[in-house]
């Protein structure tokens, strides 16, 4: 489903370039569940940002199924975002000054489904998570774990194909922890792809696999780059 | 430190060292701060880090003058010494500290007065 | 206490320290030393002895820090610290210092400008003295003062005056300024002057610098031909000769001796006052005087009121007759309010205007100092978490508000200097359509800046920078540190960016209020400017000239020398034609009451009061005025032929609306004392109208005008004409009539034995000219207007700008969600859109309520006008939906990795 090949990102930095993703080649196939682990400043956000076609300015290639996203504008890479990716933050990001219903409606709205559409799928979403008695609380009402559930029901309420999590547990009790990594592990099963980023091991082992990076590199288990191919 | 010895409390400071000088005519920081201990029969304790500021208070104010000196055991210091505005000062102070101790004095007395 | 010397004492301490730090250091050292010799002394170690001393001391540096703090002024210091910090912050940020200096300066110096014109003609003393003292003393009629011309007659007067009980003097003199020819020398030219009664030097009490004035004996008929002249006049003309005393100098034809100096600024501008010797027994009823009086000591204006009623019955019981109107009685003014009715509506406008630009100005600044406070809320925790104490933090902002106030009142200052001069550069100076402000002086000499306002308004700014500039601080002293610290700026603050929201409607509502007020008048001026003066204004050049001389006592010499001049005038190259008129159209005349042959008196004995003309035969043609029914006037017209009058059609419809005019009579001026007697005059044709004046601008009516042959007039009735009405002529030249100015005033001078011309402009200039009061006031009020929605824009801009950088995380956030760049500009322009729309709607239901006020300087729209308001709303909303625009742009461009680098 995705395919990187020498994926590269610098920003010019005093005389030079100061790397922040080397030669990067991936491959993820649908309905996989990868991790990305690495120790801080490793490129993992802007790997994340670039998978999810947030971030421009890198070179190499990307195909994303037969998309060739290296060769698409602006305006293309976000329509393809909006039909593929849902993305799940650390910080959770939740917009404050909105509720629970109307922060899971944002996604939708984007993507111009029409509004009787969209309250069917806002109600069914959040009887799915089992939170429609918390649709009229505003973010800050809710618990870390809960908002975390809101904003992981947010990823998903677009269906979309392959869902992003950045450090989604970064935040959380280990207990919260556990019901969100469920909550990923049950789409997954459902064929949904799954990429996320993580320090912890054992939220590691809830994927099929892991990617090392270090320093812009992807390492392999003992840590040294593995050869370009 | 002082041990069970009163620590001279602020506002009366400036009116030791303003009598003091009044009694024994110049005098350095240190042999002010002796006296003082002194004649409450050691039962004071001059603080000498406050000591210090409350000469510069007083000599900035236009009570005490200062010049360098030699003292009796023949080291270099720096003398204080009443001016006019001083004197002026002391008895003022004076009396009005001897005003406000008659006042407590009455509240504290055992007898009612009628 | 002793604390200035001590301050001082400190002071001298600051700028001496490395000696102070090294004397100090020596002293605690000997006293250390004296210490440890006393230890060692009583048997301690020489090392436990300096150790035993320390303690006791409380350490070396302790003690030197505790005395440092003593000594100097350490707030002194820190306050250059803060000062100087407070300038690098300002400095950091030049476009949040900028437009914070500049608004205050434009508030500060607009309100300085106006209010310093303001208070000199509304609120400052008059400069006479005991200004209050002095009050016009007129007629009234049932409607009021407002509807009623001030001036009186000589008959009345001499009534009035005797009123000796509550006035302590009394005066009469001319209603304006008569343009009197000042010959002899080798330089002729006209001066405006009065003629006033002796009582007028003590009413005004006018300051004689040379000689002295007029005495109440030079003041009777048949006294000497004697004159006052100005302190200007003394200067310009004589060179300031001491010895002018007892000259003869030629004023109008006749030899005046002169006997003082005069330094004052007179109701209207004045050269020469020469005594009225007015006839105690004249029966004269032309109302062409104005009469003032000093209040005796201790009259109230009421006692004055009642005894110039008093004084009005006696005159009626004295006079019977027709010599009061209906209703008509008599009463006392405040002078001020004579002087000032024409003008004190706009000026008020004016300075409700620049008040508003005030407000506007504080509430940007609040604005900006708003957002920057949420800027340094982290600054101030960090600030606070290295231990400054509140105090501190407080007066490190006072500091900077301080001195961005400063500022801005030094630049306020300077812009208000400027702001004067530029207000009285541009203000109509020519009189035009009667809108002088009074009491400035000529050219606004009079004018200072006024320092109160300008305080206030550095003190109100003061005010607003301060609060607005403390308010982080109080906030930050409330909320637990820790949380400030962490906060990233995303949370928190969503009630000050209430309040922010709520500066900014109110900020657009000032602007919609100001801009309604300059739309209206923008439109009244457009509206005069379409009004059709009825004569064609173009390529006529006009000069004024007033005939004295004994050849000018009779009829004939002004007609011998109406015939001169067309000839020599019109022989001129380029000159079509000249005619002659005592007024110039657009800028009003005298007026004369009338009655219609076969008609029963309407108006106590008459059937009218209408505008009066004397004209030269070839008047309408040289204003192309078109003739509608009956005969033009011809040379024939003259003394001694039918005696005949030319009406104007509003004339004509008023009185004679079946269309019947031509051939009735009229008999004008009768019965107003000797001089008005003549005929009735037969109306032999009706001429198109033209606009006589612009009626205060608020009025469309159009003034009934009668015009009579100026060479038909009789010879007292010409003699009175005269001195009261300089005549003028009228030049139709081929091209730029101005090419052909000095040629033209050339042949006039020798068509008339030497008179001289003054006044010289071209009738376009006139047209103009009669619009300029409302131009000046649209101008200014547009250039406040301006100002506003500058300052409204700059306000929303900063807001939304503010708001984006806010909010980047949640637009990252959004984007990441699949927004599209445009629905994020979108939702910032909607933003924007709202507050906007928020303000629109206040300012216009304000601006609605406020703009009745503005109705007497209004012609021809509404003060709902919806085309104006419908302009503002449009122009305000172009305006805000540009300034939020650029922000929501920036919004678009915001990188939704934000979102995913949160650390």
């Amino acid at each position: 489903m995705i395919k990187l090949s020498n994926v590269e990102k610098s920003y010019p930095s005093g005389a030079g370039n100061a790397w922040v993703l080397r030669r990067i080649n991936a491959d993820i196939r649908e309905g996989e569940f990868a991790t990305i682990m690495g120790p801080s400043g490793a490129g993992k956000s802007t790997l994340m940002g670039i998978i999810g076609m947030l971030d421009g300015g890198w070179r190499g290639e990307y195909f994303l199924d037969e998309h060739a996203v290296h060769r698409l504008d602006n305006r293309r890479r976000v329509e393809l975002h909006k039909q593929y990716v849902g993305f799940v933050f650390q910080q959770y990001h939740l917009i404050d000054n909105l509720t629970v219903a109307e922060n899971l409606d944002l996604p939708l709205a984007y993507r111009d489904v029409r509004r009787a559409e969209r309250q069917a799928l806002v109600a069914d979403i959040l009887d799915r998570f089992q939170m429609a008695c918390k649709k009229d609380l505003y973010p800050n009402q809710l618990s870390g774990g809960q908002q975390q559930l809101v904003a992981v029901a947010r990823a998903v309420i677009g269906k979309p194909k392959l869902i992003l999590a950045d450090e989604p547990t970064g935040s959380l009790h280990s207990s919260q922890g556990k019901m969100i990594m469920d909550a990923l592990k049950t789409m997954n099963e459902h064929g949904t792809t799954i990429v996320q980023v993580t320090h912890n091991e054992a939220w590691a082992a809830y994927g099929h696999r892991i990617i090392q990076l270090a320093d812009g590199w992807i390492v392999d288990a003992q840590g040294k780059a593995s050869a370009a191919c | 430190m002082g041990g069970d010895k009163t620590d001279v409390w602020q506002g009366t400071l400036a009116l030791m060292v303003l009598k003091t000088l009044e009694t024994i005519g110049p005098m350095h920081g240190y042999g002010i701060a002796r006296r003082i201990e002194q004649i409450s029969g050691d039962r004071l304790a001059v603080n000498y880090g406050t000591l210090y500021p409350a000469l510069m208070k007083l000599e900035q104010e236009g009570f005490i003058q200062s010049e360098w000196g030699v003292s009796d055991n023949n080291r270099k210091a720096k003398f204080y010494k009443l001016t006019r505005a001083g004197r002026k000062q002391v008895e003022r102070e004076a009396r009005e500290w001897e005003n406000t101790t008659a006042i407590l004095a009455r509240f504290l007395s055992p007898e009612e007065q009628p | 206490m002793r604390a200035p010397r001590a301050w001082l004492a400190r002071l001298g301490e600051i700028f001496d320290k490395p000696r102070r730090d090294r004397e100090l250091a020596a002293e605690l050292e000997s006293h250390l030393q004296m210490h440890i010799d006393d230890h060692v002394r009583a048997g301690m170690s020489a090392e436990e002895a300096r150790r035993q001393a320390l303690i006791r001391l409380g350490g070396m540096e302790q003690t030197k820090e505790a005395c440092r703090e003593r000594r100097g002024l350490p707030w002194l210091e820190s306050l250059s610290q803060d000062a100087r910090f407070g300038l690098r912050m300002l400095r950091k940020s030049p476009g949040f210092t900028a437009v914070a200096v500049l608004t205050l300066a434009l508030g500060i110096g607009a309100n300085t400008a106006i209010f310093s014109v303001v208070s000199k003609v509304l609120i400052d003393p008059m400069p006479y003295p005991q200004a209050n003292r002095i009050v016009m003393l007129r007629r009234v009629f049932p409607q009021g003062l407002s509807l009623s011309y001030p001036t009186v007659s000589i008959p009345k007067f001499m009534v009035w005056r005797e009123q000796t009980q509550v006035f302590q003097s009394t005066a009469i003199f001319d209603s304006g300024p008569l343009a009197l020819n000042v010959t002899g020398g080798n330089r002729p030219e006209q001066v405006p002057g009065i003629r006033a009664s002796a009582g007028y030097f003590k009413v005004f009490g006018v300051p004689i610098v040379l000689g002295r004035a007029y005495t109440a004996e030079e003041d009777k008929p048949g006294g000497p031909h004697v004159a006052v002249i100005s302190y200007g006049l003394w200067h310009e003309r004589y060179g300031g000769d001491p010895r002018i005393i007892g000259k003869t100098i030629e004023v109008g034809g006749s030899a005046d001796e002169v006997i003082g100096v005069a330094k004052f600024v007179a109701r209207f501008p004045t050269d020469i006052w020469l005594p009225l010797q007015a006839n105690p027994n004249s029966s004269d009823q032309a109302h062409d005087y104005l009469a003032v009086a000093r209040l005796g000591p201790g009259v109230t204006l009421a006692q004055a009121r009642i005894a110039m009623k008093l004084a009005a019955e006696q005159f009626r019981r004295k006079y019977s007759g027709p010599f009061m109107m209906p209703g008509e009685s008599a009463t006392a003014q405040p002078f001020r309010d004579s002087v000032t009715g024409n003008v004190r509506p706009a000026l008020l406008i004016l300075l409700g205007a620049v008040g508003f630009v005030l407000l506007l100005a504080c509430a940007n600044v609040a604005n900006l100092l708003l957002a920057r406070a949420t800027v340094r809320k982290r600054e101030i925790a960090i600030r606070s978490a290295l231990g400054a104490g509140r105090k501190r933090v407080i007066r490190q902002l006072l500091t900077e508000s301080v001195m961005l106030s400063v500022a801005g009142g030094v630049l306020g200052l300077i812009l208000g200097f400027a702001g004067i001069r530029m207000l009285l550069a541009q203000y109509p100076n020519n009189g035009g359509g009667g809108f002088d402000i009074p009491l400035i002086g000529s050219h606004g000499s009079e004018v200072t800046l006024d320092w109160r306002i300008l305080l206030f308004a550095i003190g109100v700014c003061l005010i607003t920078a301060i609060l607005f500039g403390l308010l982080p601080a109080i906030q930050a002293s409330q909320t637990p540190l820790s949380q400030s610290l962490n906060e990233g700026g995303s949370r928190g603050g969503t009630h000050r960016s209430r309040a922010r929201s709520v500066l900014v409607v109110s900020e657009v509502a000032f602007a919609v209020i100001l801009l309604a007020g300059a739309a209206l008048l923008i439109r009244t001026l457009s509206a005069l400017r379409a009004l059709r003066p009825g004569f064609d204004a173009h390529n006529v050049l006009m000069m004024r000239m007033t005939f004295s001389g004994r050849q000018y006592d009779k009829t004939g010499g002004l007609a011998a020398a109406i015939q001169e001049a067309e000839r020599r005038v019109g022989a001129v190259p380029g000159v079509q034609a000249v005619a002659m008129g005592c007024c110039v159209p657009l800028e009003g005349g005298s007026d004369l009451p009338f009655s219609i042959e076969g008609r029963a008196p309407t108006m106590g004995p008459y059937n009218g009061d209408d505008q009066w003309r004397f004209i030269s035969p070839e008047f309408f043609d040289v204003l192309h005025a078109p003739l509608l029914s009956g005969r033009p006037f011809t040379d024939a017209d003259v003394l001694g032929s039918e005696p005949v009058v030319i009406i104007n059609e509003a004339m004509a419809k008023t009185y004679w609306p079946k269309g019947d005019a031509i051939g009735q009579r009229m008999l004008i001026g009768h019965g107003l004392g000797p001089e008005f007697e003549e005929p009735p005059r037969t109306i032999v044709g009706i001429v198109g109208n033209m606009r006589e004046k612009f009626s205060g601008m608020t009025s469309s009516e159009i003034d009934p005008v009668m015009y009579v042959p100026a060479e038909q007039l009789g010879d007292p009735f010409m003699q009175w004409v005269r001195e009261m009405l300089s005549a003028t002529w009228f030049v139709r030249t081929e091209t730029a009539p101005f090419a052909f100015s000095m040629p033209i005033q050339n042949a006039l001078r020798e068509a008339t034995g030497g008179l001289p011309v003054a006044d010289v402009r071209s009738m376009d200039q006139v047209v103009a000219g009669s619009t300029a009061w409302s131009g000046f006031i649209g101008m200014l009020l547009s250039s406040f207007a301006a100002i506003a929605i500058c300052l409204a824009a700059i306000g929303i801009y900063g807001l939304m700008a503010y708001a984006v950088e806010q909010r980047k995380q949640e637009i990252g956030i959004r984007m990441a969600l699949g927004a599209q760049p445009r629905d994020v500009r979108g939702m910032i322009l909607k933003e924007g859109g709202a507050l906007t729309l928020a303000g629109i709607f206040v300012g216009v239901a304000a601006a609605l309520g406020l703009t009745r006020f503005m109705a007497t300087l209004l012609y021809g729209v509404k003060p709902w006008d919806p085309m104006a308001f419908g302009g503002v709303v449009i122009l305000l909303g172009a305006v805000a939906v540009f300034a939020a625009y650029v922000p929501a742009r920036r919004a678009m461009r915001v990188d939704p990795m934000v979102a995913l680098r949160h650390e």
